[in-house]
């Protein structure tokens, strides 16, 4: 059976390795990636299947590395991380490819059913 | 005539004022928030254990002991700045009162930490040994240096440092930021407190904000008295 891998991009690495604890323990391959200047090769290394993604870091804008990751591989869903939904950046993230969008703190119940209900599309397309 | 045009001023100021307050109340908001969402990850990883059954024992209990560790350290750094927040509230209790400038000064620098790491930009300061008291208007002063820290982050790019000094000399104190490094003029972003509302402001409160190459410089009036840093 296919293990779903996902990697979480975030500066606040304390953050992103709970997070990939806490995911693991729900039998996904998690792999926290604390710059988004690493994004783009660790795509290359894990081919994840779905990339939970900061919207603010400070290296980089996160809309910026959405696109250049839907250059590369346009079919990895990506679920943008929004300090507080305002619907400016949420409809610039949909617009630029992003798949979903959660807010921070994550609701862990949330972030799974957003990741099942994606890999389930990718699968079934 | 001179009373409309004084009234408009301080209009303006007020405006200036509340944007100002806004983006230090959505940093500080903002970076509470982080802290709680670690908190959070790391006490919901600590359930997540034990409803799988890993029971901590004496020889296996270090992922508990790390995520506890990392519970401690969220909420004292989010008491900390949480303290800082609190003062800086407290600054507006009067429209004037005697303050000491290194304090304003640390207040601003701890909230607005996070916007200054968003840039990769970080802060020094050095400051004198004696810095006499100063009586004015606190929170309009660190809306001022506000304005300091946005010319200063324009100038540096995407990163870099801002050295802040705070000398005394002829009964006046000079707040110098000072570029450091960086790679050189940013694009414009929109700001909270132009150079020119900065230095209106100044002018408004008695002081100045002046420019000497790339640093800015405010300078005020002191009170007799003196506190040790």
């Amino acid at each position: 059976m296919h293990q779903t891998t996902i990697l979480i991009v975030d500066d606040e690495v304390e953050f992103a390795s709970a997070l990939a604890e806490r995911l693991e323990i729900r039998g996904y391959s998690a792999i926290p990636v604390f710059s988004a200047h690493e994004v783009l090769s660790m795509i290359e290394a894990h081919n994840p299947d779905v990339i939970l993604l900061d919207l603010k870091m400070p290296d980089s804008d996160g809309i910026e590395v959405l696109r250049n990751i839907k250059k590369i591989r346009p079919f990895i869903a990506v679920i943008m991380q929004t300090g507080h939904g305002d619907p400016d950046s949420v409809r610039l993230a949909i617009e630029s490819g992003a798949a979903d969008y959660i807010m921070k703190p994550i609701n862990i119940g949330e972030l799974t059913k957003k990741i099942e209900a994606l890999t389930e599309d990718t699968e079934k397309g | 005539m001179e009373a409309d045009r004084s009234s408009a001023t301080a209009n303006h100021l007020g405006d200036l004022h509340r944007a100002f307050l806004g983006k230090v109340f959505a940093t500080f908001s903002h970076e509470v928030k982080n802290h709680l969402a670690i908190i959070k990850e790391y006490s919901g990883l600590v359930h997540d254990l034990i409803e799988i059954g890993k029971v901590p024992n004496k020889d296996d209990n270090g992922q508990y002991l790390a995520a506890l560790r990392s519970i401690h350290q969220q909420i004292d750094k989010s008491t900390s700045v949480i303290t800082f927040f609190n003062k800086f509230c407290h600054r507006m209790d009067t429209p004037a009162s005697s303050f000491r400038i290194q304090d304003v000064l640390q207040e601003l620098l701890v909230l607005i930490h996070r916007l200054a790491h968003q840039k990769r930009v970080s802060f020094e300061t050095e400051t004198t040994t004696a810095i006499p008291d100063v009586m004015n208007n606190p929170s309009m002063v660190q809306m001022i240096l506000f304005c300091m820290f946005e010319s200063a982050t324009e100038r540096l790019g995407d990163s870099g440092t801002i050295l802040w000094r705070i000398l005394v000399a002829n009964n006046e104190i000079s707040i110098i930021a000072e570029p450091r490094g960086g790679s050189g003029l940013a694009a414009a972003a929109e700001r909270v407190c132009p150079e020119d509302a900065g230095r209106n402001a100044a002018d408004f409160l008695g002081l100045t904000l002046s420019r000497a190459g790339e640093s800015l410089i405010l300078t005020m009036p002191v009170q007799a008295s003196c506190s040790e840093p």
